[in-house]
């Protein structure tokens, strides 16, 4: 029993140190350590206790904030661009070239921003997203103040402001991220 | 009215215990003994404490042969001011039985 239970329970905090940031993977050397000083009734509740203290320490982590957003960032704007691409699949049937054109368009956009995203981190999505909000918002505005409203009109302003929605919710997790990982960095 | 502390009530019970001996270097298990407090809630605790400089920590040889060197700790001037400055009577008595992970 005993020969079974010692390597498990260091194994738990052998997890704890791989699941814990870089940073702080001393620490969990010093848990590992202290795991021989610990009574053996005690050593099961220590390391499960380690265990959680290396979970929460790795979302505590600014860089993991900064992997999960850009994961998210990333996955979030590949499903658009698919839908996009969808869209534009959909228009092609019904010959309408300028919507299917619009379609792929902005598929390529956030295929462009995805990968943006995964090679430079969230600071290309904001970099990205910013510019072409401007650009989306100036045309919806051209396109409700400044022509008569149509069927085909009405059509493109709800695309665009469809593409705005998305653009701006990747914009304020993108800076919410940055200014979340900025606070934990200080707290440090 | 007196201005209240906004650290916690665990972390100043770790600064109490941590202050009684305060020229010795203290083990995370002998912290955990003194002061009931589970290891998941200690090490982040000790970890916070190290980084905002009111902690010292470093390596001590085992006097046991064989067994590994310990990670201690000790109270920095900041933290010795930190733990001084703890009001005693805001504190919940610590007691046994509440288990180690937590």
């Amino acid at each position: 029993m005993t020969r079974r239970h010692k390597p498990m329970v260091q194994r738990l905090v052998a997890l704890a140190r791989r699941i814990a940031p870089q940073e702080r993977r001393s620490w969990f050397e010093a848990m590992l350590a202290e795991i021989d000083h610990v009574p053996r009734a005690e050593r099961m509740p220590f390391a499960v206790g380690c265990l959680l203290a290396g979970c929460r320490e790795r979302l505590a982590s600014p860089y993991f904030l900064q992997a999960v957003t850009r994961s998210l960032l990333i996955a979030g704007a590949a499903f658009w661009a698919a839908l996009n691409i969808r869209f534009a699949g959909r228009m092609s049937v019904s010959d309408a070239f300028a919507l299917e054109a619009y379609g792929y368009g902005m598929a390529l956009l956030f295929v462009i921003g995805a990968l943006a995203t995964a090679y430079f981190g969230n600071r290309a999505t904001i970099g990205l997203a910013a510019p072409l909000l401007a650009v989306l918002a100036a045309t919806a505005a051209f396109l409700r103040l400044g022509s008569a409203p149509t069927a085909m009109s009405n059509l493109y302003l709800a695309l665009i402001v469809e593409n705005i929605a998305v653009l701006g919710l990747a914009l304020v997790v993108a800076k919410a991220a940055a200014h979340f990982a900025t606070v934990r960095q200080a707290l440090r | 009215m007196p201005r209240r502390s906004n650290i916690s009530k665990k972390t100043q019970t770790a600064l109490l215990a941590l202050l009684e001996r305060p020229q010795d270097w203290c083990y995370g298990y002998e912290l955990m003994e003194r002061t009931w407090i589970a290891s998941g809630t200690l090490y982040p605790m000790l970890i916070r404490l190290c980084d905002q400089g009111h902690l010292e920590a470093r390596w001590v040889a085992s006097p046991h042969e064989g067994r590994p060197p310990r990670h201690a700790y000790r109270l920095t001037p900041a933290g010795l001011s930190l733990a001084r400055a703890i009001d005693t009577d805001d504190l919940p008595h610590t007691s046994p039985g509440k288990g180690f992970a937590l």
